[in-house]
């Protein structure tokens, strides 16, 4: 694998704080559903790459299922934080609580991992948290886009009561486990796999905006932007591939540690 | 609220055992050089749980019995084609016999496998005793999954003053998450390949795999409770 070009931490920091700083000003009336995409390609850029060190350990079963787990664990604490929020009637807290508790919850789920399971992998609960807390943010940044506004009691009515938030969680693990999953390899490379990630995630942000027509008539921008988006970065990632894949294509050489490395 | 909690932590407990009982191949028994199921433990039980639910969710207002042999039976039908069809496309489109090494002889059939595994291979298809096994798990995951569905939909309708509709999907919505947590944390513990309840990795495995979706269960069903409870008086 070459050598990672954006170091896992900057794009850690990045996601959290333009994450939470976008949320909280998705109830702007247009510019607030551009500020969620934008928190929504970093909270999915982050979980893959996260995902890409993680996922070089064998775990016992497949890469997709840490995500699926974790995501599940996400939407606990994302109901939870909806459900607290509304009792407290305090809307603003919503996006902190949901934080604080899937922190919490993904550090239980590894401690089980570590000590029952004696998965030994030095960053499992580093990542385990990680990876959760990119999906809440991504679930989060999709159901302020879908509902217009982070306020928890909106929330509960226009995504959680209609069913709607099962299908952001499945679209936010799609959109996390896959880049990975079918760029994983020996010559697996970052900027490759997260222009793949952001892909996704404009495929994913089509799907939302369309369903944001619900609650905005500016639904049609939300849906440009993604398509745009969209071909930009899947353009790109034809591009890297191609690029990676130049002796293979153009003088016929197979790899030669192309292998259980 | 009590019933509630301990209903969860049965059918979450009744989820993970149901999945050491299910033969599962993961990818190299997508290219027939190992027994089981070709996919991972994690979507052969979450595609099960959704059958399961769902099929336990067309029959609401119905007693409470009726409701989980439905979600159970869901799941058994779920799984039984799933294994059907991976036995038919091995049989006639591979074109090899359905054996497995890890037991010697099949005690329903009779049949002994030793010259009938390929070598290098750990088998291939889904073995008459194994098929048994997986419908004795999907039964298992099936009632876990419903008596969750079923507890959780029974305390909604009666305590919150929506449409049986909305009910079901918040119901629907918490039980599905439990199949998500718990086949995963099950399928770390199985860790590769199982066939089943007499492969000896199945005896190993069981106790540990208990314990921890015991625990893994009852985190969850208190932060379920504690959810619940705002709901409700919140």
């Amino acid at each position: 694998m070459a050598e990672d070009l954006i170091p896992n931490q900057i794009v850690m920091l990045a996601a959290i704080i333009i994450g939470i700083l976008c949320i909280y000003g998705s109830s702007l009336p247009v510019i607030g559903g551009i500020l969620v995409i934008l928190s929504s390609i970093m909270a999915t850029v982050y979980g893959t790459n996260t995902l890409r060190y993680i996922g070089k350990y064998s775990l016992g079963t497949g890469v997709p299922s840490i995500v699926y787990m974790l995501s599940a664990v996400a939407l606990v604490a994302y109901v939870s934080a909806v459900m607290i929020s509304i009792y407290l009637n305090q809307p603003i807290a919503f996006p902190i609580l949901a934080i604080l508790i899937v922190i919490v919850l993904s550090f239980v789920v590894s401690l089980i991992c570590r000590y029952v399971f004696k998965i030994q992998v030095e960053i499992l609960s580093k990542s385990f948290i990680s990876i959760s807390l990119a999906s809440l943010l991504l679930m989060i940044s999709t159901s302020s886009l879908i509902a217009q506004t982070y306020t928890s009691s909106v929330i509960y009515g226009q995504v959680i009561q209609n069913g709607i938030i099962l299908l952001i969680m499945i679209m936010s693990i799609m959109a996390i486990q896959n880049p990975y999953n079918s760029c994983m390899g020996p010559n697996e490379d970052q900027y490759r796999t997260l222009s793949l990630a952001c892909s996704n995630a404009f495929l994913m942000l089509m799907v939302s905006s369309i369903i944001s027509m619900l609650n905005t008539q500016y639904w049609i921008l939300y849906l440009l932007i993604s398509l745009i988006g969209w071909v930009i970065f899947f353009r790109q990632y034809v591009f890297y591939t191609k690029q990676q894949a130049a002796s293979v294509r153009t003088f016929g050489l197979w790899p030669r540690d192309d292998g259980d490395d | 609220m009590w019933e509630l909690l301990i209903s969860l932590i049965i059918g979450s407990t009744l989820i993970g055992i149901g999945v050491h009982f299910i033969p599962v191949g993961g990818a190299p028994a997508a290219i027939s050089t190992s027994a089981g199921i070709p996919t991972g433990a994690p979507m052969i039980t979450i595609g099960m749980g959704i059958t399961g639910i769902l099929s336990a969710a067309t029959v609401i207002g119905q007693p409470y019995y009726v409701m989980v042999l439905v979600g159970a039976i869901g799941s058994m039908i779920m799984m039984s084609i799933t294994m059907f069809f991976s036995n038919i496309i091995h049989v006639y489109g591979v074109g090899v016999p359905l054996s497995s090494s890890n037991f010697e002889k099949d005690p329903i059939t009779g049949f002994e496998q030793e010259n009938y595994v390929s070598p290098g291979t750990t088998g291939h298809g889904i073995p008459t005793i194994s098929f048994i096994s997986g419908l004795i798990g999907s039964f298992l995951g099936g009632i876990g999954g419903s008596i969750a569905f079923g507890s959780l939909y029974s305390v909604f309708s009666t305590y919150l003053e929506y449409t049986a509709v909305i009910d079901g999907t918040i119901a629907t919505i918490f039980s599905l998450v439990l199949f998500f947590i718990v086949a995963v944390m099950a399928s770390y513990n199985i860790g590769g390949t199982i066939q089943g309840f007499l492969d000896e990795k199945f005896k190993q495995k069981i106790i540990p795999g208990t314990i921890s979706c015991f625990l893994i269960s009852v985190v969850l069903s208190l932060l379920y409770v504690f959810i619940i409870w705002g709901l409700i008086y919140g």
